[in-house]
């Protein structure tokens, strides 16, 4: 247990030396935002009733954001061999690296989607729910995620092509319940219902995704 | 323990009378389902000719569920027990069951145009049978993205294990978001609401189906042994 905090703090205490994977995904999430009114037309009242699955769509791509690297590095530098030698379970490792990366890219997104929701002209009662919803997709997908992550560790073309596409099939309920959440608020039966769910899906991938990833791992460490 | 199909050196014996056992009911059925459901059984009253697509369609999206719950549980099994021929049953059968979905897919398509009166519509069933297809395909694509064989193959059994448990969620939370497809018509209380002159030809081309992809699956198992007993 020792080890897994030191692990989730050294993750913890890299974060300020790498800015760029804080401000980069956040970015993304920035542009995702501006280019759909490009696409769709800058009328106030359609973007108000598109904004929470836009936002939940934004966080999601943010998630897949070099998702692919979340492993190789330390596959590449041998430090996966090392804690695949050591006591410490291969799943407590993959969840260290799964929380780190969720609050690195995830959290960021969260704190600025005020912003981002009001560019789209959603109600700011509205965005407390949103915000919720936010941060539950982006653990979720960083949970299920790391998991596929795992899986693509080694494959042809760094996982690269083949991740988005093995994950997305995986996120349809988070999206649906996220976007749910966010569009009706706190305040509505169906937003309440759909906050159960996603904090059940959370708990399932919390579960779910450091036990498999860890298989996946220990075969990519049997097979190197 | 000669006809035995639980090690690889004996599969042969096994599939040499399976194979026959699975291709023979599946030409009957397939035949007499066909004959039955093109010709010797009434249009429906208000689909007219088109409910003719059932036949095809139905059986094909149970064929692809049925697929991929096998597929799942011989993933897990082969976690647990680490049988060789667990392996090999899950490249063999994942092609045939995303040919299912995708068949599914497109017989639906046909018949959503005149009932409908869209190629697409964004439905509960459709939109998970969908997902499944992906499935299919990420598993396949997975398994092969590999420079080491074994690895793709680990890899694409986790990810079935994974998708096994994810699968009844996704078809739960796209009910919970739209549902315009017919209820359920057979399995429900009160009998089925189908007429049974239109219950027999499905019947009988859902079993001529089945044995035909229990066939094609053990034949292209059987393919993929020898293929690697020649390297």
């Amino acid at each position: 247990m020792s080890a897994f905090c030191a692990l989730l703090l050294r993750d913890f205490r890299l974060l300020p030396r790498r800015r760029t994977e804080i401000f980069l995904p956040l970015l993304f999430a920035f542009l995702v935002v501006s280019l759909f009114p490009l696409a769709l037309g800058p009328d106030a009242a359609g973007l108000k009733n598109l904004a929470p699955g836009l936002l939940c769509i934004a966080a999601l791509l943010t998630q897949f954001l070099g998702l692919e690297r979340l492993f190789a590095d330390d596959a590449e530098s041998g430090a996966l061999d090392l804690v695949a030698l050591s006591p410490l379970p291969l799943s407590l490792y993959a969840l260290s690296r799964m929380l780190a990366r969720g609050a690195a890219q995830g959290l960021p997104l969260v704190l600025a989607a005020p912003i981002l929701a009001l560019m789209l002209n959603m109600d700011a009662e509205k965005i407390p729910a949103l915000m919720a919803a936010l941060a539950l997709v982006s653990l979720c997908v960083t949970l299920a995620g790391g998991a596929v992550a795992a899986l693509t560790l080694g494959a042809r073309g760094g996982g690269g092509v083949a991740l988005p596409l093995l994950l997305a099939p995986l996120c349809a309920p988070v999206l649906i319940f996220g976007s749910t959440l966010a569009a009706q608020g706190f305040g509505t039966q169906e937003g309440r219902q759909a906050v159960l769910y996603l904090g059940s899906l959370f708990f399932l991938y919390l579960a779910l995704g450091p036990a498999l990833g860890a298989a996946a791992l220990r075969s990519a460490v049997e097979a190197s | 323990m000669a006809a035995s199909p639980s090690r690889p050196g004996a599969f042969h014996a096994f599939t040499a009378f399976a194979l026959p056992a699975c291709f023979l009911p599946a030409l009957l059925f397939c035949a007499a389902g066909l004959y039955f459901a093109l010709i010797a059984s009434p249009p429906d009253a208000r689909q007219g000719e088109t409910v003719r697509i059932m036949y095809v369609h139905v059986p094909a999206a149970w064929g692809a569920m049925l697929v991929y719950a096998a597929l799942g549980l011989t993933a897990l099994a082969g976690f647990a027990w680490k049988h060789v021929l667990a392996d090999v049953f899950c490249a063999a059968a994942a092609p045939v069951g995303a040919v299912l979905a995708a068949l599914c897919l497109v017989t639906g398509s046909l018949w959503g145009k005149p009932m409908w009166g869209a190629w697409w519509v964004w439905d509960a069933r459709l939109t998970s049978m969908l997902f499944l297809f992906f499935l299919y395909v990420g598993a396949i694509a997975l398994r092969g993205a590999f420079a080491h064989a074994a690895r793709g193959a680990q890899a694409s059994r986790i990810l079935l294990v994974l998708g096994l448990v994810n699968l009844p969620i996704v078809k739960f939370s796209v009910d919970w978001w739209n549902t315009l497809h017919q209820g359920e018509s057979l399995l429900r209380d009160g009998g089925p609401a189908i007429a049974p002159e239109m219950l027999w030809p499905l019947a009988l081309t859902a079993a001529g189906g089945f044995f035909l992809c229990a066939g094609l699956i053990l034949m292209r198992m059987e393919t993929l042994i020898l293929r690697s007993a020649a390297r």
